[in-house]
């Protein structure tokens, strides 16, 4: 009862080794087409995996808990209830990850040259540094530390202030319908390469904050970074799941940065499109040879359905060929993938002969050396779109050869 | 029962705007265990008539009943289902299978008709031995010579006992010494164990061995001559 399939699958193979450098070729086709899009797609993930880091460390988290509402008006006072029990708790969720308290603010700077709106963060030094890039880019000065006076600013706002690090600037904001004020003193200035952040962002202590705003203990803001961007959905939901609900919002970054996410989903779009590209490219090119082959047995077709082998018999077997043929092409081209990737993750592909030292993208300021990382399902999707391509393709030549008349195709010369 | 009765057989191919008869009013019987040759010129109609006994082919009007199968009203898979079991074909070209060896092709049939490994392998190596080729079953078709290529063919054809062998012109690629050693092979297959043969051939030595021999011309029968 299994000697039919087996006997197809023997001709199959046979087959492919029948016309060894046709097969080669097409092969090669579709394994130089996989491992474009395995390569691509590293270099792509490993840029997205790099923006999303760079955007929650400056301005978010992998996951943010935040007051209820504060993602939808900004509010300072919507602060999170109980910020200490709820840091605890994060902590002890994530033992590996990084829980950052913020306020954010928004409020005037003054100098005695003029005066400025600015975004204001609120932070802890120490914890901020482990995951905000901004500790890594002070031009002039120092970096806050800790005492409760300071201020950093960007290097374009410090030059419409007209001030630099050691001297004072008035911050005002406005809380409970009063505006209150507090002297602060520059202790550094920081360039990003962002003309939003370096004309209109500054950071100061966080108890400062929580003292201007009277928050108490509490924080607009705690943010989880994780060491993998791609483990912010299952800490999402984990989150949601221990936190209490009240007065809370629990947020994946897609959320907390919608304009990040869409640029990312934007990108990896136009790799789809890309793949898709090549897949019809290459999949005409797989069509081609697998009609050619079959014209050219038709008289070998003649005789097999002349001996009583079933059209749809005819169609399995030059299917089988096809998969085959796919089966091996997507191996070759996965290992090539993997190949090509592996310089790409280790050493980095570096666009600074062309950019510069960095690059900005959707307000997030991405280094120039990008690190590609593979993402395994999206991997394993190219694997098998490339071998359901190949046999898709050989679809219109098989049921051509099902079509065939056996007595026309023995007159087949 | 006769094995194949064709009652007013008509085939008619379409050149162009042109209707050009093949067949006209065939009137034929084949009874079981016959040596029957089918001569005539070329353009005569032997491998017309041969190709719509064996199904492969339909008639323009006219019946057509091959072991019972009334081939004019059976299906595409009827026919289909009749050539597997119940026909085995052997060409001029000899049309093996090429990357099958000689055994593989000769079992080929069988394996389509679901036999098993021992079965096959016990009726293959029999029929191997019948025409002459044991010792050679690994050997693929250019491995082999014209001769032994249409050896294999025979094999194929009556591996699956079929009620009726249809050979088109099987020597006609064959040198003469070859040809005649191949005919013998069949002759000897419907002596011994009465394997029906119809050829269509212009072969003076197939004409030797046929007990019947029907003359086409002009798709028509003109003398039909049983020894």
């Amino acid at each position: 009862m299994f000697s039919t399939p087996t006997m197809l699958l023997k001709l199959a193979l046979r087959n492919l080794r029948r016309n060894l450098r046709r097969t080669l070729i097409t092969a090669c086709a579709i394994a130089c087409g996989l491992a474009m899009l395995i390569v691509s797609s590293g270099v792509g993930d490993g840029s997205h995996n790099q923006m999303i880091n760079s955007g929650v460390g400056a301005a978010a988290g992998h996951v943010v808990v935040q007051g209820q509402g504060w993602q939808r008006t900004h509010q300072a006072e919507l602060a999170l209830p109980d910020t200490p029990a709820l840091t605890r708790r994060m902590q002890a969720l994530f033992p590996t990850g990084h829980v950052v308290p913020r306020v954010f603010v928004q409020g005037l700077l003054n100098s005695p040259a003029g005066s400025v709106g600015v975004g204001l963060s609120a932070v802890v030094p120490a914890l901020e540094c482990q995951v905000n890039e901004l500790c890594d880019n002070i031009v002039a000065g120092s970096y806050l530390d800790g005492s409760p006076q300071q201020v950093v600013l960007g290097q374009t706002l410090a030059r419409t202030l007209h001030v630099g690090p050691g001297d004072k600037v008035v911050l005002m904001v406005q809380h409970g319908g009063a505006i209150e004020s507090r002297l602060l003193r520059v202790s550094g200035l920081f360039r990003i390469g962002i003309d939003e952040i370096d004309g209109f962002h500054a950071q100061l202590p966080l108890a400062t904050a929580q003292q201007l705003l009277g928050l108490g203990d509490n924080v607009t803001q705690l943010s989880l970074h994780l060491a993998d961007a791609r483990a912010s959905d299952a800490a999402t939901a984990q989150l949601r799941a221990a936190l209490p609900a009240a007065g809370i919002e629990v947020l994946p970054w897609q959320e907390a940065l919608p304009e990040l996410y869409e640029f990312v989903l934007l990108d990896d779009a136009g790799l789809y499109l890309l793949a898709l590209i090549i897949a019809a490219i290459v999949a005409m090119g797989i069509m081609n040879t697998v009609l050619m082959s079959v014209l050219e047995r038709q008289r070998e077709f003649g005789v097999l359905l002349a001996l009583g082998m079933t059209p749809r018999r005819l169609v399995t077997l030059v299917l089988l060929e096809a998969l085959l043929l796919g089966l091996l092409s997507s191996a070759g081209g996965l290992a090539l993938g993997l190949l090509g990737n592996w310089p790409l993750a280790v050493n980095g592909l570096d666009y600074s002969a062309l950019a510069g030292e960095t690059m900005e993208a959707s307000g997030v300021v991405l280094r120039t050396r990008i690190f590609s990382q593979l993402t395994d399902a999206k991997v394993a999707l190219f694997v098998v779109l490339a071998v359901l391509m190949t046999v898709l393709a050989a679809l219109y030549p098989a049921l051509k050869a099902a079509r065939l008349r056996p007595v026309q195709c023995l007159q087949h010369r | 029962m006769a094995i194949v009765t064709t009652e007013n057989l008509c085939k008619e191919y379409l050149q162009g705007a042109l209707s050009v008869p093949a067949l006209r009013g065939i009137n034929l019987t084949i009874e079981p265990g016959e040596f029957t040759a089918l001569m005539g010129p070329s353009g005569s109609g032997k491998t017309t008539l041969l190709n719509i006994v064996g199904g492969l082919d339909a008639p323009t009007s006219g019946r057509v009943v091959v072991d019972g199968v009334d081939l004019a009203r059976a299906s595409a898979a009827e026919r289909s289902k009749l050539r597997l079991n119940r026909l085995g074909f052997v060409f001029q070209a000899y049309n093996l299978i090429p990357v099958l060896s000689a055994y593989e092709n000769a079992e080929f049939v069988l394996l389509l008709q679901g036999k098993s490994v021992a079965e096959r392998k016990q009726v293959v190596l029999e029929m191997l031995e019948e025409v002459g080729l044991q010792g050679l079953g690994d050997r693929r078709p250019n491995e082999l010579s014209g001769g032994q290529q249409q050896r294999v063919a025979v094999a194929r054809a009556i591996a699956s006992q079929p009620a009726l062998v249809l050979a088109d012109e099987p020597t006609a690629n064959l040198d003469s010494k070859t040809g005649h050693e191949l005919i013998d092979t069949m002759a000897h297959l419907n002596q011994e164990h009465g394997v029906t043969f119809v050829f269509a051939t212009h072969d003076p030595k197939v004409l030797e061995h046929a007990r019947r021999v029907v003359q086409l011309v002009d798709g028509e029968i003109a003398e039909d001559i049983r020894r």
